[in-house]
């Protein structure tokens, strides 16, 4: 026994510890093995590949949305600067008009 | 857990890093007895400590990345499979209604037998059920302490490496731990000399 567990003998709290502080009776062989059986079928998959699909999945989805927003998003063409632009009163506006 | 033990569970964790899921049925194995054990012991409840031994293998697994053997692996899951069921009691405590006097007037006569009759099976299990009871007027971590020290066997270095404090708290808390065990004991019977 190290120093470190040169506790003082205490006979009271000894009697009480060995009446009412057992450890509970250990699992069988079975019990362990259902167990086992148990929490190995609970557990997700840990392939080198599945770990990169973790990331790799969300990260090319949210890509593909974004590039799917970009593509669909109408580009402003030149009518459409034409309305704004006579709908200003700003004289540099109004020549790029008449231009 | 012995050096030999300690070796394998740290190969098994690295084939397990590898990619051989299956090796973690070993750790399962290895540990299964007395990850158990301290469930039954803390939360008192086949079916409670069945479940929180489960939980506490797969947040093991989940972890295990992090797993970096500057301490054994026991060390490393008791320090889990403690957390987990200081979180179960802490949750239990706030919900718990009998109060120490109420079990007090239902169990003195039980504890007053147990306390002065020689021990045997029937005994065994009404002590079982009796130390259940007390325990759960401890605090949760009076409770979770006292389990791992007198049931689990834990020396005071791997109960400071799994409470991760210092020697000195781990001395202060087992002292207050068992005199708050004595006093809940003392209710049931002023008369009770041991």
């Amino acid at each position: 026994m190290t120093a470190m567990e040169n506790e003082p003998k205490d006979p009271e709290w000894e009697k009480l510890s060995r009446i009412f502080l057992q450890p509970t009776q250990p699992p069988s062989a079975a019990q362990t093995e259902a167990f086992v059986c148990r929490v190995m079928a609970r557990l997700e998959p840990q392939t080198p590949v599945g770990n990169a699909l973790r990331w790799l999945t969300p990260a090319l989805g949210f890509a593909l949305a974004v590039s799917m927003v970009l593509a669909l998003r109408p580009a402003p063409n030149a009518n459409d600067l034409s309305s704004i632009l006579s709908q200003s009163n700003d004289p540099v506006s109004v020549l790029a008009l008449e231009e | 857990m012995n050096s030999r033990e300690q070796i394998n569970d740290d190969e098994l964790v690295s084939q397990i890093l590898s990619g051989d899921q299956d090796a973690y049925a070993e750790i399962l194995r290895h540990h299964h007895a007395w990850v158990i054990g301290l469930c039954r012991s803390t939360l008192g409840d086949e079916t409670l400590a069945e479940d929180a031994a489960q939980e506490i293998f797969l947040k093991a697994y989940r972890s295990l990345a992090r797993f970096k053997k500057n301490s054994s692996f026991s060390t490393w899951l008791y320090r889990i499979a403690s957390n987990h069921c200081l979180d179960l009691l802490r949750r239990r405590t706030r919900q718990k209604t009998q109060s120490l006097d109420e079990l007090m007037e239902r169990e003195e006569d039980s504890f007053h037998r147990l306390l002065t009759s020689p021990p045997d099976q029937a005994r065994s299990e009404e002590a079982a059920d009796l130390v259940r009871k007390t325990l759960d007027c401890l605090s949760p971590d009076y409770r979770l302490i006292l389990t791992l020290r007198e049931t689990q066997g834990l020396s005071y270095q791997e109960l400071t490496e799994t409470l991760n404090c210092s020697l000195d708290a781990v001395k202060a808390r087992l002292q207050r731990a068992r005199a708050d065990f004595k006093e809940t004991l003392r209710h049931f019977s002023g008369r009770v000399s041991v």
